[in-house]
């Protein structure tokens, strides 16, 4: 292999991330190559440096900070999000919806109904305005007179027969 | 009787992963034992990735209040530590990218810019001036991996602090293996030419 070809390998050889023919071949050139054992060394080692930054420590608090924060509510949360936040909108919010939506068109359509019927009365009461209805009026208030009357010929019954009664006895 | 992927299989051996599925049953003390485990691991990874150690620790709460709020639906696809993260990851890249839209810089009060590493040592430093020496290697080493792109930093990041395995590695990064080999060889290429007047000495 060239050299060219050995340096793209490189990174994987000092990483132990080569199969065994890539690794044996890597190793053969390495030990014929001066060049190519320099360049791996200085991979190598400047993967090593890496090891040098610092490792930070959590700060003392960090349990009870976690739990403060679990506490807050968060940012432009309404209270109801909270409680919100563990419905499952597959399971429980699509079928409340549809069933919403079925409630409004049902309303909708009664609500239709309803003015249509309203209208229909409003033409009724209408047509009878005018004379027909001065006429029906009438016509009640001569049925309900002569019921009245007939109503207060019932007294003047009972003292005739009271009358017919006294003559007779 | 559901058939299980061997991933599936693994991660019901995980501890980390029985912990978990111990806190979606409302066993508290189950998550605070996740906390104690990997608080530290996951602050060190976000802050070599963001270079900051007040946004790292911010972050790091922020990472284990979406693990705490994720109980309820966790199923386990895959090692705790994979998972963990992922998640990790995500919000941290968001975090980056959440800054650079904002234009409020990263530029450490604690470590050295990106792209601007210090000057390599010209002389041998005495006894007294190794302390400045250890610093400035650490600075070099900050400045080099915060030039890598977010990718290839990732990839480092997971490799050479987390020791994860290249099929791990793939999993977080939603990638393959072979694309993981790709970002680690052109990394290493990248921190070759930055570092080697510090290992040249």
């Amino acid at each position: 292999m060239k050299c060219k070809d050995i340096r793209t390998l490189l990174s994987l050889y000092i990483d132990d991330a080569l199969d065994e023919i890539g690794r044996e071949r890597v190793a053969a050139h390495l030990g014929d190559c001066a060049d190519c054992r320099r360049e791996a060394e200085i991979l190598s080692k400047t993967w090593a440096m890496l090891g040098e930054l610092d490792e930070i420590e959590p700060s003392p608090s960090y349990l009870s900070r976690f739990y403060a924060r679990l506490a807050e509510r968060r940012p432009g949360d309404a209270p109801w999000v909270e409680a919100f936040r563990g419905f499952s909108f597959r399971r429980y919010l699509l079928p409340a919806l549809a069933a919403a939506c079925l409630v409004v068109v049902i309303g909708i359509g009664v609500v239709q109904v309803q003015l249509k019927i309203a209208d229909q009365g409003r033409h009724t009461a209408v047509s009878w305005n005018g004379l027909d209805l001065e006429l029906i009026e009438s016509l009640e208030l001569a049925e309900n007179l002569e019921l009245i009357h007939v109503l207060e010929f019932l007294p003047d019954l009972e003292v005739i027969q009271a009358l017919d009664g006294m003559e007779t006895s | 009787m559901t058939m299980q992927t061997p991933l599936r299989r693994n991660a019901a051996f995980d501890p980390d992963v029985r912990l978990m599925l111990a806190f979606k049953r409302g066993e508290k003390a189950a998550f605070e034992e996740l906390l104690r485990r990997h608080f530290r691991r996951v602050l060190n990874f976000v802050y070599r990735f963001v270079g900051r150690r007040d946004i790292a620790e911010e972050l790091t709460h922020e990472i284990f209040l979406k693990v705490y709020r994720s109980a309820a639906g966790y199923e386990p696809r895959a090692a705790f530590r994979t998972w963990l993260l992922t998640i990790a990851k995500h919000l941290a890249l968001n975090e980056l990218r959440r800054r650079a839209h904002d234009g409020s810089s990263l530029e450490a009060m604690e470590s050295t810019p990106a792209g601007r590493a210090p000057a390599a040592p010209s002389d041998p430093s005495p006894p007294a001036e190794e302390q400045l020496i250890r610093r400035e290697r650490i600075a070099a080493v900050r400045a080099a991996i915060d030039a890598l792109p977010e990718n290839q930093r990732l990839a480092v990041i997971l490799r050479r602090y987390e020791e994860l395995s290249y099929g791990e590695i793939a999993a977080i990064l939603g990638t393959s293996e072979k694309a993981v080999k790709s970002l680690l060889h052109r990394a290493k290429e990248h921190l070759r030419r930055e570092l080697t007047p510090w290992v040249e000495k």
